[in-house]
């Protein structure tokens, strides 16, 4: 009888065997792929899904059997492309795509996954991860520091402008100002780079701006005064700033 | 957000007959109960007239939130040229001021903005285009029982 065809995510590297493969590290690079795989076949509504398991030998291996076994191939294709970043994830793949590319950069140094359909493996890679020392966004953010400090100074920031918490790498000096003030607010500018889904990743500290407590209404009304006060001339402000009135 | 239509008849000394008057009230109300004020970069550009004589305010509750990259992206995205080509032929209004308009909408989008506080009708448009919710000042404004329906 002609054995089903498989979907197979290996593991390989030096020393790499079954007996001696990171258990949870396999499982959750193999868990995830198969998630994604059915999810990017979702994306395109049809309905993929695996049965069965098998360990294989040489390197390690898990493989599954796909209940429809051309979709399987097609998506696996564009689920290597995706997982590459060469094609943005679908929408509801985000996550498992964020996920999987987690998972293959936390593999040891000298270490490869693949997903294989028939003979041929297809390696499984992230892309490359943004790094601090190539920021290519600065921002400026009311922030609060959530945590600080660490061997590496740095903090954990939390703002209403990013619709996540994020960390960054800080100075001795700008950590010890940011740790001051947790818990309150603070201006940061900082130097980042951004995931896919536009989150920060990675980035540093430029500098640390303290929010004063003046009343504001008054701090306002003085700074326009000083420097805006040509306004109170002008008869008509929204004609001036070209404004269709309601 | 407050639009510069809105911020600047709140900071300024003179109420003028084209002013919302709900404005300034607005803005002191907003401080009192604490909520957040957003002020874009490009509102702060409308509001100079000159070389500025002293920083901005870092205040609390007063948020100046700058025209970044992410709300570049959101102005690209969002307010291509085509589309702001098309609102200047609906309303007759030059593109500088269009773009202006757009890049404070973009500005309140990107920075999670709850509501845009602007008297702009054609702001008012690009806003709600994308989403954001949008009201007048004097939407805020409680009504106040006539003399006669209390005596």
């Amino acid at each position: 009888m002609r054995e089903r065809p498989e979907l197979l995510v290996e593991l390989d590297g030096p020393g790499v065997s079954p007996e001696t493969v990171d258990t949870l590290a396999l499982l959750r690079l193999a868990e995830t792929y198969f998630r994604l795989v059915g999810k990017v076949a979702e994306a395109s509504s049809m309905s993929l899904s695996f049965r069965g398991l098998r360990v294989r030998d040489k390197c390690a291996a898990v493989r599954a059997t796909p209940n429809n076994p051309e979709l399987a191939q097609l998506v696996s294709v564009r689920a290597l492309r995706i997982i590459s970043g060469e094609e943005s994830a679908p929408r509801g793949t985000e996550i498992l795509t964020s996920n999987i590319r987690s998972c293959l950069r936390s593999l040891p140094t000298g270490h490869v996954a693949r997903a294989r359909w028939g003979k041929r493996p297809h390696p499984l890679v992230a892309p490359p991860l943004p790094t601090e020392e190539h920021p290519w966004e600065t921002v400026e953010l009311r922030a609060i520091p959530v945590r600080v400090g660490g061997a590496e100074p740095g903090a954990r920031l939390r703002s209403a402008s990013e619709g996540h918490e994020f960390t960054v790498t800080a100075t001795t000096e700008q950590a010890r100002r940011l740790g001051a003030v947790l818990y309150s607010e603070v201006d940061v500018e900082l130097e980042v780079c951004r995931d896919f889904e536009g989150r920060i990743e990675a980035g540093r500290v430029v500098e640390v701006h303290a929010v004063s407590e003046d009343e504001p209404a008054a701090a306002w009304r003085q700074w326009f005064h000083a420097n805006a006060s040509e306004w109170d001339e002008i008869e008509d402000v929204g004609a001036e700033l070209g404004r269709d009135r309601d | 957000m407050l639009d510069s239509s809105v911020l600047i008849p709140a900071l300024g000394k003179r109420a003028r007959s084209t002013d919302d008057p709900a404005s300034a009230a607005l803005f002191d109300a907003m401080l009192a109960e604490r909520h957040q004020i957003l002020v874009s970069t490009p509102t702060v550009a409308e509001m100079l007239r000159r070389a500025p004589v002293s920083p901005l305010p870092r205040t609390r509750l007063v948020r100046v939130v700058p025209f970044d990259l992410a709300a570049a992206e959101v102005l690209g995205q969002r307010f291509p040229p085509s589309v702001l080509t098309k609102v200047r032929d609906h309303t007759g209004s030059t593109l500088h001021y269009i773009k202006y308009d757009a890049m404070i909408v973009a500005c309140a989008v990107r920075h999670r903005a709850d509501v845009l506080i602007t008297t702009d009708a054609k702001q008012r448009k690009l806003a709600s285009s994308v989403g954001l919710r949008c009201a007048a000042p004097s939407e805020f404004a409680t009504k106040q029982l006539a003399l006669k329906q209390i005596t």
